[in-house]
């Protein structure tokens, strides 16, 4: 059963995901002002939502497993954490790639930009250090206040570009302003919602890991003990 | 097509060949890391029946 959610989650994502590249390169017409490189945004954005999203379901489990001491929650954070990483470096190199055509450089230490580096250096961080926690409740504990101060971070990011007295190069929002033409809209959510499947199929995938590694260590102790 | 109509495309490639290659990459260290859990899960669970036996 969990095999097959997960090849019907990652087929599905993967097919999406087609079916958008065809409406973004082949259907929706090019940007006036940016020209093709435009097309960019629709992985851009939706690399960043979806990360969002993934810190967001690890900040609810690691407050789980804060609360109930249980591993399944530890487990479920530190999938998500992992996938939802590997969104935000897709976020970074696409926006470093689109700045250098928009603005001539790769990178600009503005608000939005640092705000997003921070928070991908501060999941890198949590990644890295599990590994060097030996004790499996006090790295789970460790990892779990780490998950939700990072967290602290989506907000700044959220609000970089809709302050008003803070200078940004990124471009503004978009998305609520009505900036975003109604033609973009189709390949902009769909592919949200490819991102969404495929990170969860991945994320099914490393809560087996997760649990196979426990088995993994109980195992080892029964050894021990014999 | 202007040479900023072309290298506008060619940024274009870079950065969904990024995309993939992110993407790709990570499935194929996850895919690594299932291999080696479960070779060392069923070695293990071998090592405990022989001791049991």
């Amino acid at each position: 059963m969990r095999e097959k959610t997960i090849y019907g989650l990652g087929i599905l994502g993967t097919l999406l995901l087609l079916w958008n590249f065809y409406t973004i390169f082949l259907v929706i017409p090019i940007d006036a002002l940016q020209g093709n490189i435009f097309r960019i945004i629709f992985i851009h954005v939706p690399a960043a939502m979806t990360a969002f999203a993934f810190y967001g379901v690890a900040v609810l489990a690691s407050i789980a497993f804060l609360w109930t001491k249980n591993f399944k929650w530890d487990s479920m954070a530190v999938s998500a954490v992992e996938v939802g990483t590997m969104f935000t470096l897709v976020n970074l190199a696409t926006g470093s790639i689109w700045a250098r055509v928009e603005w001539g450089i790769w990178w600009a230490w503005d608000a939005r930009m640092t705000t997003q580096l921070m928070l991908f250096l501060l999941y890198l961080g949590y990644l890295l250090m599990r590994p060097a926690v030996a004790e499996p409740t006090q790295r789970a504990t460790m990892s779990a206040i780490l998950s939700i101060f990072a967290a602290a971070d989506i907000p700044v990011v959220f609000m970089a570009i809709r302050l008003h007295n803070v200078r940004t190069q990124h471009p503004g929002p978009v998305l609520e302003t009505g900036g975003l033409a109604p033609v973009y809209w189709p390949p902009f959510l769909i592919g949200i919602v490819a991102f969404l499947l495929l990170g969860s199929a991945m994320i099914l995938v490393r809560l087996h890991q997760e649990s196979s590694s426990r088995e993994i260590d109980s195992l080892r102790r029964e050894l021990h003990a014999i | 097509m202007s040479a900023v109509d072309i290298t506008n495309l060619h940024f274009l490639f870079f950065g969904y060949s990024a995309a993939w290659l992110i993407m790709i990459g990570f499935v194929f260290l996850l895919v690594r890391r299932s291999r080696r859990i479960d070779r060392e899960l069923s070695r293990l669970k071998s090592l405990v029946e022989d001791k049991e036996k």
